[in-house]
């Protein structure tokens, strides 16, 4: 027996470059079956297993140890790869001879299999005595390869796969108390050295370039001759060094860093530091969180610049357009770069609230916000054609961003009554787009008015075509052209309603017209809102007859003129029962304005109540027909702010009795809190306010102050 | 040469030898390990394969005629993809044999590692077994003689009470 497996080793270390002769196999798998199959006490499976394993262990010590041994360095590792590859083939045949002894012998005793066996072996004798130098091997050669050397990658491969072994499981320990740890701790040494050195030398992105190779090194590594389960370790090892541990130096590097990438805009950097740093845990000193931040001071820094530039402007009109474009210049940026990453679109979003609820000088962003919509919402505004749906959607945008919604709310409100008004709405779709738009940030209620004008508008130009069937059937004429606008009281603006003397003509219409609608509606009044409506007037003028596109009051004033040639602001006074401080403004309107069709003496800025105005029969000019400036409401923003504050006051009280009724009782910090919970999406409100709703709601007797502790409210049904 | 019409030649221990296709062969693990190995030969040279020596007594000429007999039909049945009935009834056919016949089969199965074929053998016998009812029909059976002492069989009856008990 020991003669064949003599004769077979033999043949093995001739590399195996004849097949194992036929006979030889036969004649001893036969040996090994007899051997096995005899009844006891002729059985000798026991000892043949035992002499299998004594086979290799002879044999390992004998020839392959020395072999080993005698080498060093990479001549080392080749040998150790190349015995290796020998014992693989070596086992592999033992295990066919001795096959019978895996089929009964083996799974009786449940022994170590026979393959496990030989592997056990080498591992006892060969590795465990040249463990040390295999690793340092290993490790010597991966540290040339990362100084950029080349190295035999085949062979790393191999002898790496040795330690792997390749029965699975078990061999995994191996592999990770060897050679793993050590790995892993070189790496960390290797990157601490380099890292260090790149972060006083380089700048920035060239230090992000530089980590980003050498992590993608590492995968190749692992990939080429590592095991897969070391990558993840390997990497964070690596990232730990080359990223964490540089971290805040990279980011503040004075001329390089991350504020002065994002000040020249180096996306391609930045969406650089991104996918490095995107790889290390999230935490407020570490990973993209720093990184987040610096972005929020960025933005805020270039807002508020913004903003401060526009204090000390005087007109306000680029505003809007450039707070949109810096919206969309760091909306890419989140997008792009940082792979629209939620951090960053949070802090996007936290930065632009920061600068967008600033005041500019007496104005604030909510207001040119709106004035910027209503310039690109009315006829001969500016237009940009195609694009309205995104540059609405970018604004609705930014109006998410203000705390104070409903004080775009009111502005928006008034310029839209405007527009609808005065006919100069360049699009009813684009409008009911944006109203849409605006529903779905801030829900119906925040629109409801909005809508209510729109329909409003509709409805009236129904009620117009009625109205005219209506005269038509009842003979009806007027002697001129009349169309009315219902509004509904709530959804729009308050006007004010003036008591006037009307011209005769306009008296007519206007009973017909109530006529009319109290023959389809009942219960509701109309109220007429002259300061809002528009007459076209001919001008009999001497060079040429001249239609006059004026406002109400003008038309009444000019109408007096049909009667006589001059007044006294006194007397028109009178006539029209216009109260001075307005009259005064219309006649300097029509009088000492660009068209001058009344003619005042004396000459002069002011208007007295004694000063006589003559019709201007000499009055002419290139056009047909000529608007007149219509009158300015005065000071459209402080009554807007009051609007919006008294506004703010309802909104207040409905919230506090909304809570109230449904707690019954309630601290008042508690109620503060959940009022302005509930508000916050309309607008921030002051909690001063808020105490003095509860004040008011008290003295109305809505609440009440507990007996026993004056701190809580209870709610009076 | 397409391992479909390579040959193998064996060996068996009276010295006789078997030409069998190459496939067939190779339905004995222990023949694959042996030849597995071996560099397949060029196309359109002359084999040069060595016979293979099967050395056990279990494989004399007569016997391994029968294994092959099993080896080629399992093959066929293989190829053909034939019904699970088919195979059956052939295997039924090809087990009514002498015992001592069956008995060398069951050796050079074991001997060769034809799993199928060790199976069908072992179940054969085991069958005849569980057609007699007492240990002596057993003996009579299978030719065995009783070398228990009176002593010994009431131990092991007694040791094997429950047996008895069990309902048949």
């Amino acid at each position: 027996m020991q003669e064949g497996f003599d004769k077979f080793i033999e043949i093995m270390e001739g590399g195996f470059r004849e097949p194992f002769a036929l006979s030889l196999h036969s004649e001893l798998y036969t040996n090994c079956y007899a051997m096995c199959t005899q009844k006891a006490p002729n059985n000798y499976a026991d000892q043949l297993y035992q002499k299998y394993g004594m086979i290799y262990e002879t044999y390992l010590h004998a020839t392959v140890l020395p072999a080993i041994k005698s080498k060093k360095g990479e001549a080392m590792l080749h040998e150790f790869a190349k015995r290796w590859k020998n014992h693989k083939l070596l086992v592999r045949q033992m295990w066919k001879l001795f096959v019978y002894l895996d089929r009964f012998y083996i799974k009786r005793i449940s022994g170590l299999p026979l393959k496990a066996v030989g592997v056990q072996k080498f591992e006892q004798v060969v590795f465990n005595a040249v463990k040390e130098d295999v690793r340092a091997g290993i490790l010597g050669m991966i540290e040339k390869e990362r100084e950029g050397e080349d190295v035999d990658r085949e062979l790393l491969k191999s002898v790496v796969n040795v330690k792997l072994g390749d029965i699975g499981a078990a061999r995994f320990n191996v592999y990770n108390k060897e050679l793993e740890q050590n790995l892993l701790a070189t790496t960390s040494e290797f990157y601490a050295r380099e890292s260090a050195q790149w972060i006083a030398t380089d700048s920035c992105p060239e230090y992000m370039k530089k980590a980003e190779n050498r992590l993608q090194q590492e995968v190749e590594r692992v990939h080429a001759y590592l095991h897969s389960v070391s990558e993840e370790k390997l990497l964070k090892e690596c990232e730990n060094q080359l990223l964490a541990v540089h971290q805040t130096a990279l980011l503040d590097k004075e001329e390089t860093g991350c504020r002065a990438l994002l000040r020249e805009g180096k996306t391609e950097d930045l969406a650089r530091m991104y996918k490095l740093f995107t790889r290390l845990p999230n935490s407020p000193d570490c990973g993209l969180q720093p990184i987040s931040q610096i972005v929020r001071e960025h933005i805020v820094d270039v807002g508020m610049s913004l903003v401060r530039k526009q204090e000390g402007e005087k007109d306000h009109s680029n505003y809007a357009q450039q707070l949109i474009e810096l919206h969309d210049q760091y909306l890419a940026l989140v997008n792009g770069p940082f792979g629209n990453n939620t951090l960053f679109q949070k802090v996007l979003k936290e930065a632009f609230e920061v600068f967008v609820n600033k005041d500019i000088g007496s104005t604030t962003t909510a207001e040119l916000l709106s004035s910027f919509c209503d310039n690109i919402m009315k006829t001969g505004g500016d237009k940009i054609e195609g694009e309205i749906d995104s540059i609405l959607d970018k604004i609705v945008m930014l109006f998410s961003y203000l705390s104070d919604k409903d004080m775009f709310a009111e502005y928006y409100r008034k310029q839209l009554a405007k527009r609808l008004l005065l006919n100069r709405s360049a699009s009813d779709d684009d409008e009911r787009s944006l109203i849409t738009k605006l529903k779905y940030r801030c829900g119906a209620q925040f629109t409801s008015k909005l809508e209510g004008m729109l329909t409003d508008m509709n409805v009236s130009k129904d009620g117009q075509n009625n109205f005219t069937q209506w005269m038509k059937n009842n003979d009806i004429n007027l002697g001129m052209e009349c169309s009315v606008t219902v509004l509904t009281t709530g959804f729009w603006p308050t006007y004010k309603v003036d008591e006037v003397n009307l011209p005769n003509e306009l008296v007519k219409c206007v009973d017909k017209f109530t006529q009319f609608y109290e023959s389809r509606t009942s219960h509701r009044k109309l109220k007429w809102i002259h300061t809002l409506g528009t007459c076209v007037v001919l001008g009999r003028f001497d060079p040429k007859p001249i239609d006059l596109v004026i406002s109400t009051y003008q038309a009444c004033i000019l109408m007096l003129y049909n009667q006589q040639e001059e007044y006294t602001t006194q007397e028109i006074a009178n006539a029209t029962k216009l109260p001075m401080e307005e009259l005064k403004k219309y006649l300097q309107t029509l009088a000492l304005s660009k068209y001058q069709i009344l003619t005042k003496t004396p000459k002069g800025k002011e208007i007295a109540d004694s000063d006589v105005f003559t019709f201007n029969r000499k009055f002419t000019d290139r056009q047909r027909k000529i608007k007149m400036s219509l009158l300015v409401t005065k000071d459209e923003k402080l009554s807007t702010k009051q609007t919006v504050d008294e506004d703010r006051k309802h909104a207040v009280e409905a919230s506090i009795v909304r809570v109230m009724k449904a707690r019954k009782t309630m601290a008042h910090q508690q109620l503060v809190m959940e009022v302005s919970q509930q508000l916050m999406k309309l607008f921030k409100p002051d909690p001063k306010v808020i105490k003095n709703r509860i004040e008011s709601l008290i003295s109305r007797e809505y609440l009440e102050r507990d007996k026993d502790n004056n701190g809580v409210y209870k709610y009076l049904a | 040469m397409s391992s479909s019409k390579r040959m193998v030649t064996l060996l068996s221990p009276d010295k006789q030898t078997f030409q069998v296709p190459w496939d067939v062969a190779m339905r004995s693990t222990v023949i694959k390990q042996m030849l597995e190995d071996l560099p397949e030969p060029e196309e359109g040279a002359e084999d040069q394969t060595d016979p293979v020596p099967l050395m056990d007594r279990s494989c004399s000429a007569n016997v391994l005629e029968k294994v092959l007999e099993y080896l080629k039909k399992h093959h066929d049945f293989d190829k053909s993809n034939a019904s699970q009935e088919d195979k059956d009834a052939w295997d039924k056919k090809y087990v009514e044999v002498e015992d001592e016949v069956l008995f060398h089969l069951i050796l050079a199965a074991n001997f060769l590692d034809i799993k199928d074929l060790l199976d069908l053998t072992c179940k054969t016998v085991a069958e005849y077994i569980k057609q007699c009812k007492t240990p002596e029909e057993i003996r009579l059976r299978f030719n065995i003689p009783n070398d228990f002492t009176p002593e010994e069989e009431e131990e092991v009856r007694k040791e094997n009470a429950w047996c008895e008990e069990a309902p048949s």
